[in-house]
């Protein structure tokens, strides 16, 4: 497939190309510039994952593949079609799905949304679309939870972003299947930077699934997407992320939500492969009665960092939240737990609870927990446990004296591990993450 | 055959099984009995094939075939089950799953969950277990006689030729009791060549599930060997005159 690529690097004049590339308003252009200064300012973050090999000046910031918006699965072109196939999204989507959107590098080639939802007024777009089509709705919501500022990352992602998904559901609407979405990176040093934009009016229920598949190449790649969340009044957004990038892609998410007064967030997060990720979704409870949870897996494996968190901020009466962090390390892998709770003054009746359990598959690997909590307020029930266990040589006895093999063994100990993370998937996310952590376990056993 | 020749076995350095030398005769219930700390336990997990118990010298066969070298699931393979004294407890391995792939093992064959809930239902009401065990983590917040329960089931998914039950008996109730000797009754009247080994404290299983031979372990030796009355023998007497003998 033929690709228009643009020359590597970064500056003004790749900015405004990508910008009228997309006919985007002026609004827009002008953001995008904004926030390619802000970028420029800011240093890279050096409290995290070791990011001293990733040289922003060698990426590809924009590749437009040659091929027109689909309509229809006989209509993708064979290439791309097997890569999809690959990742099972023409079953995924018999099964289950609500409507797709597939990106294919940094441009949305598939896109569908059945016409059930769209009578309901349910809008599923990709992102440059629904600039276009709902302008309004955009520039309303666009970059009010993450602004430019917010870090390096998000500057980069918002001034160069491209594809990924805008949802609106209107008022008291359920949508009960899960939206899914499917990205993944497959151009050398090209970095994806999609962002997402979903608002759930009030009342209204969301599930929105994205999976992460990404092949091994060569030299370093880095994946940055911006996903900002607005949960109106009494709404409830689910939001459910498997990636598991190759192992040299650099993977710095920006991930938040507001949840105004009644609304519920979840973010359901698993982070597979990637030489590092940094990615810390998180909640602001900004209204009475709010809730928050984010459940995560991390599984680092050799020259692998996943440093992933949780960031919680409650800023009203009667707000709860609870975390629950499940990491694995292997083969000298190193996970990290990197949490913020943050309660604001003068506050009543708020309870938090976090949990962070690593196992460790071995004694070369490594974890750390570096947990944040500032709390202005008194009278708030606060929980934080944590926990680092080993997979036990009794358990693993005991698996293979019922005949399983030391890898089924293990792979069964580490899937019961993070079935608190597993039980809230959709099924065929759920059978999917069983049988990657069965392909983790083929490596880590010699 | 079992056959146990000059076996030694150390644990961290310290020798726990010494020089033992047994051959256990097939389609048989023994029973192993001896003092705490004989070696009963450590005997019973390395022939499963424990990584924890390092074989130092001799050796363990199983029908003519040296099985000291093999994995535990290859002992699985070959016939061999043990019902642990302490079964360990794997938070969210759900006890279908696990049972699942324990019958897949067994069969030889993916089994999918219907074929095992019509194989398994009624071995559940056997051993006096609900099916509402299956949706529970393996092992998790189950009590003394559910572990022991469940242990058993899973003789009936592996059907082994080689049973043995550490302890099956300790911590649990009469009712417990009867429903395991239930079992075990069921599955030497259906599979009579199956072999038994079973260490016990107390005489109480044996009225339900009567032995054939009886062995007293003492120093991690096999010291006597006798039938059935030499269990009632060491009821009544204790070990104290064959710790005597074997000085």
């Amino acid at each position: 497939m033929g690709m228009a690529r643009m020359q590597k690097g970064l500056n003004k004049k790749i900015v405004e190309d990508i910008s009228s590339q997309k006919q985007e308003p002026l609004w827009m252009k002008e953001f995008r510039l904004r926030s390619l200064d802000v970028f420029l300012e800011k240093t890279m973050p050096s409290w995290g994952a070791d990011l001293s090999h990733l040289s922003t000046d060698d990426i590809n910031y924009y590749v437009k593949p040659v091929v027109e918006k689909q309509r229809d699965w006989a209509d993708v072109p064979d290439d791309i079609f097997k890569t999809f196939e690959k990742l099972g999204v023409p079953q995924a989507e018999k099964a289950m799905l609500a409507g797709v959107t597939a990106q294919f590098e940094s441009e949305v080639v598939y896109k569908r949304i059945q016409e059930y939802w769209q009578k309901k007024g349910v809008v599923f777009l990709d992102t440059e679309t629904a600039l276009k089509e709902y302008p309004d709705l955009f520039k309303k919501y666009f970059g009010s939870v993450i602004p430019p500022h917010d870090n390096k990352f998000a500057a980069l992602n918002s001034a160069v972003w491209s594809g990924g998904s805008f949802i609106y559901v209107p008022k008291g609407v359920r949508v009960d299947k899960p939206l899914q979405a499917y990205f993944r990176i497959d151009s050398e040093r090209m970095g994806q930077f999609e962002r997402t934009l979903i608002i759930a009016d009030e009342g209204s229920f969301l599930h929105y699934v994205e999976g992460c598949s990404a092949p091994v190449y060569r030299s370093s790649s880095l994946h940055s997407a911006v996903v900002e969340i607005i949960a109106l009044p009494g709404s409830h957004v689910r939001y459910t992320t498997i990636q598991n990038w190759s192992e040299n892609v650099y993977n710095l998410v920006t991930k938040r939500a507001i949840a105004h007064e009644g609304a519920t967030v979840e973010w359901i997060d698993g982070n597979f492969g990637s030489k590092a990720t940094m990615k810390y979704p998180c909640i602001i409870l900004k209204g009475e009665h709010s809730k928050g949870q984010v459940v995560s897996i991390a599984v680092a494996g050799k020259n692998q960092h996943q440093d992933s968190g949780a960031k919680i901020i409650h800023l009203a009466n009667n707000t709860s939240s609870n975390v629950i962090a499940k990491s694995i390390s292997k083969q000298g892998g190193r996970s990290s737990y990197r949490g913020l709770l943050k309660v604001a003054k003068n506050l009543k009746n708020i309870t938090s609870r976090v949990q962070c359990d690593a196992l460790l598959l071995d004694k070369y690997s490594r974890t750390d927990t570096y947990p944040t909590v500032d709390i202005a307020s008194e009278g708030v029930d606060i929980g934080h446990e944590a926990s680092v266990s080993k997979v036990s040589e009794e358990q693993l006895f005991y698996l293979m004296s019922r005949g399983m093999t030391e890898q089924q063994a293990q792979a069964m100990i580490v899937n019961g591990f993070i079935d608190c993370f597993t039980q809230l998937l959709p099924m065929e996310y759920a059978v999917e993450i069983n049988r990657l952590i069965e392909l983790e376990m083929e490596d880590s056993i010699g | 055959m079992l056959k146990l020749s000059e076996l030694s076995v150390v644990i961290q350095d310290k020798q726990i099984i010494n020089q033992c030398s047994y051959e256990f005769v097939s389609g048989k219930v023994h029973v192993l009995m001896g003092p705490n700390g004989s070696g009963k336990s450590s005997l019973v997990a390395t022939i499963m094939g424990h990584p924890f118990y390092q074989i130092s010298s001799g050796s363990i066969s199983w029908n003519n075939e040296e099985i000291s070298n093999l994995s535990a699931n290859q002992r699985c393979q070959k016939g061999i089950f043990l019902a642990n004294q302490h079964p360990v407890e794997i938070q969210g391995l759900k006890v279908i799953h696990f049972l699942q792939e324990t019958y897949s093992k067994s069969q030889g064959k993916s089994v999918s969950i219907k074929e095992l809930l019509d194989y398994l239902q009624p071995f559940l009401k056997l051993v006096g277990l609900s099916e509402a065990i299956l949706e529970r983590s393996v092992n998790v917040g189950f009590s003394g006689g559910e572990k022991k329960r469940f242990e058993l089931l899973q003789m009936f998914l592996i059907n082994p030729k080689l049973v043995i039950l550490d302890e099956l008996d300790s911590g649990v109730d009469v009712d417990g009791l009867k429903h395991l000797a239930n079992g075990l009754s069921w599955y030497k009247t259906n599979f009579p060549e199956t072999t038994f080994i079973m260490i016990t404290h107390y005489g109480h299983i044996l009225k339900y599930f009567k032995p054939d031979l009886v062995h007293i372990m003492m120093n991690g030796q096999i010291i006597a060997s006798g039938n059935s009355s030499l269990a009632i023998d060491i009821e009544e007497n204790g070990y104290g005159a064959y710790a005597k003998r074997i000085k």
